[in-house]
């Protein structure tokens, strides 16, 4: 195998796959990066066995071939080459790897290429193509309530719901739920529902961010679900199991309902949040025209801060976790944040105006 | 659907049924979690991965294309292979193993969960498991590998189909060595029944001349037992103790290479800690095991021979184990002696419970030696 890149070319392919190489993994082969050189292209290529990236690498192949360098190292390596011009070849029965840059050369210890396990291809008759900006923002606002406890794996990943005219996300950690719905032209035959673990689609959102293409391509065979922006390939595999059904998480009617303005509503909930330490709850207490946020921490101090509000009725005293209730108003993307209430032991709803976005929050008991 | 069972079953020595199980399971339909039970050392883990090469061969077990070599290496991303950290099979490797569990296979129709020495798990990573493995996705699949059956939880044992390895007769291993190794007619038959069923130690005996001479000396010290004085027995249970020492001492520097070898390649310095303490541990148990197969053999080789002496002292030769000893057998045997020979088997059979029990070592063999020259006292 020979190929010619340059130094820029292989430092950002390198630097999209390396979030792929496994950092955990005992087989050795996957904390290395797969680079193939073919005749009508090169790429490189990682996976830690749940998500695969793969990336172009713009470069001239003078030989085919394929092998398996050391991740961390060879991106070292990239990165300090004094050339603009990098030549990496394997001569034929040889497992030693060289690098070439100006004067400089380096032999790298390489595995073989049959050892790296076969990653998905990417069936372009079957892929679907939606616009990028929409999709990613449904994802940024979605994916963070779902879990992180291992122990229930199905909560960990992202409710897809794909439909020819709109995408609906659905994640939960059982404290929140977020759900959201946007309008995009999918041309999608058929509906397509898969449960993507959240780190595979908050990894795309970041490969999106660094992309200047303006769609997504998506695949799901059996097992796992491809994207692909601007060339650049994510896979991931799917979690199998029953997602929960969160429509009947939903209550069907609420007794109390109160529209603020998001961003005073996000800035006092964030100050007073400062003393909500350690589990404390930050409290929200509704009277006629005045909201008090309040917290408290033991050995710490407590904060309250009143603002004006219209509400009507009882007094309503309800308790959140702090980090919870600043994500929810944060994902509200409006002007005003409408939240309503049942009673303090019953879930509260938060949604703004003219977006399909729902987060669904539970309370916290106070104990007094 | 082309199953070819010798090339993946073919290295089995002697599991006939073991293998008629598998063999069957593959073409009807494998249930979702086996259990590969039976002594050590007769193959049960090499079966175990074959099974999984054939539960993810997308012929359904070639035994030899790509992906079929890749999982029996141990490098495919759908087979797992799991063995204690430590002295246990943690919570955490449990937990583990429900998340991978939960996500659909990375390239292959099954993922695979092998797990060696399954009667390591504690109460509390066996419950964590005990969900999956009562309810897994229809792609999971999970291989339990035991040489203690006894020791695992009776939940796990009742919710896995049993394959249950034995000692491979001793014609067979005679058969296998003859094919694999040089041996002479009499060292193929000494050593498959000096081996108690073990393919892996029979051809160890055939091939090392180490292990051949150990033997001799363990043989050596057996005979010796009688005429020793209190003094002797206890030098005799140092002195075979040290001759422990220096096992597993080979199979920890390759170990040791290998570490270096994937520390260096990996780079970044949280895979590298992983790697140092994943195999720090590996080599640790490795010698551990190492030790207690090696007390194991020297059981074995004691009671093989008090057990010989009464064989050939009533005239049954051709049913000694030591085969290669039958001379200095006859010149030992008396059909007096029966009653004291079988007291000293049974002095060892106290032992090797007790090292089960992890009681001290040299207390025990002391012990059992001291009871062996009163066995035998004329």
């Amino acid at each position: 195998m020979k190929v010619v890149a340059r130094k820029a070319d292989l430092v950002n392919a390198l630097n999209t796959v390396n979030k792929a190489v496994s950092t955990r993994s005992s087989i050795q082969v996957l904390s290395g990066v797969f680079l193939e050189a073919k005749a009508e292209g090169c790429h490189l290529a990682a996976t830690d066995m749940e998500i695969s990236i793969k990336a172009p690498l713009d470069a001239q192949v003078e030989e085919p071939g394929a092998v398996v360098l050391p991740a961390r190292i060879a991106t070292d390596i990239a990165r300090n080459l004094p050339r603009e011009e990098v030549v990496i070849e394997q001569k034929a029965g040889e497992s030693q790897v060289e690098v070439r840059s100006g004067e400089s050369q380096f032999m790298l210890q390489s595995l073989p290429a049959a050892d790296f396990p076969q990653l998905p291809v990417f069936p372009k008759e079957s892929a679907f193509t939606l616009g990028k900006k929409g999709f990613l923002e449904t994802v940024d606002r979605v994916s963070s309530s779902a879990s992180r406890d291992e122990t229930r794996p199905v909560l960990t990943g992202v409710l897809m719901h794909v439909t020819k005219t709109s995408v609906k996300m659905v994640a939960t950690d059982s404290y929140r739920l977020s759900v959201k719905e946007t309008e995009i032209d999918t041309g999608v035959e058929e509906r397509l529902e898969a449960i993507v673990p959240a780190r595979s689609l908050q990894e795309l959102s970041r490969i999106g961010a660094a992309s200047d293409a303006d769609t997504i391509s998506v695949v799901a065979t059996d097992n796992q679900i491809l994207f692909e922006i601007g060339g650049v390939g994510l896979s991931s595999r799917l979690i199998d199991g029953q997602f929960p059904n969160y429509q009947q998480l939903l209550p069907d009617s609420f007794d109390h309902e109160v529209v603020m303005a998001r961003d005073e509503l996000g800035d006092v909930v964030r100050r007073v949040g400062l003393l909500a330490q350690r589990n404390a709850p930050i409290r929200l207490r509704f009277e006629e025209g005045t909201l008090t946020v309040s917290a408290e921490s033991q050995d710490v101090g407590r904060a309250r801060e009143a603002v004006p509000v219209r509400y009507q009725g009882d007094v309503l005293e309800i308790g959140f976790n702090p980090e919870f209730l600043q994500a929810g108003i944060a994902a509200v993307a409006a002007d005003e944040v409408r939240m309503k209430f049942i009673s303090p032991l019953r879930p509260a709803l938060l949604s703004g105006e003219g977006d399909d976005f729902l987060y669904l929050i539970m309370p916290i008991r106070l104990n007094d | 659907m082309a199953i070819c069972a010798d090339a993946l079953f073919g290295e089995l020595v002697g599991q006939r049924r073991a293998r008629a199980i598998l063999e069957r399971a593959l073409e009807t339909g494998p249930s979702h979690a086996y259990l590969f039970s039976g002594p050590p050392g007769v193959g049960k883990t090499e079966a175990a991965l074959a099974f999984a090469a054939a539960l993810c061969c997308n012929e359904g077990g070639c035994g030899v294309c790509p992906v079929c070599r890749r999982v029996r290496e141990g490098i495919h991303p759908d087979v797992d292979l799991v063995s204690p950290e430590g002295t246990f099979i943690t919570v955490a490797q449990i937990r583990e193993i429900n998340h991978d569990t939960s996500l659909r296979p990375f390239e292959s129709r099954s993922r695979v969960t092998i797990i060696t020495e399954a009667e390591a798990m504690n109460t509390e990573a066996a419950n964590a498991f005990l969900k999956t493995l009562e309810e897994p996705p229809p792609h999971a699949y999970f291989l339990l590998v035991t040489s203690a059956l006894e020791r695992l939880l009776p939940t796990i044992v009742s919710r896995c189909q049993r394959v249950a390895f034995q000692q491979a007769p001793a014609p067979e291993l005679e058969a296998y060595l003859r094919g694999c190794c040089a041996v002479t007619d009499l060292e193929a038959k000494s050593f498959a029944r000096a081996s108690e069923g073990s393919p892996a130690y029979a051809r160890r005996l055939a091939e090392s001349a180490p292990a051949r001479e150990h033997r001799a000396q363990l043989i050596n010290w057996a005979r010796r037992v009688p005429e020793a004085s209190f003094y002797d027995l206890g030098v005799a249970a140092d002195e075979i103790l040290a001759s422990l020492e220096h096992l597993g001492e080979e199979r920890a520097a390759e170990l040791e290479a290998a570490r270096e070898r994937q520390r260096d390649w990996a780079g970044d310095a949280r895979t590298r800690n992983r790697i140092e303490k994943l195999y720090d541990q590996r080599i640790k148990r490795e010698r551990r095991r190492a030790q207690a197969d090696g007390l194991a053999e020297v059981l074995r080789v004691f009671a093989g021979w008090y057990r010989d002496l009464a064989t050939v002292a009533v005239g049954a030769e051709q049913a000694a184990l030591n085969q290669d000893y039958l001379y200095e057998l006859r010149d030992g045997a008396f059909v007096g002696m029966v009653p004291g020979y079988l007291g000293a088997v049974d002095a060892v059979k106290r032992a090797q419970e007790r090292f089960r029990y992890n009681v001290d070592a040299k207390c025990t063999l002391e012990d059992m030696l001291l009871a062996i020259k009163e066995a035998l006292l004329p």
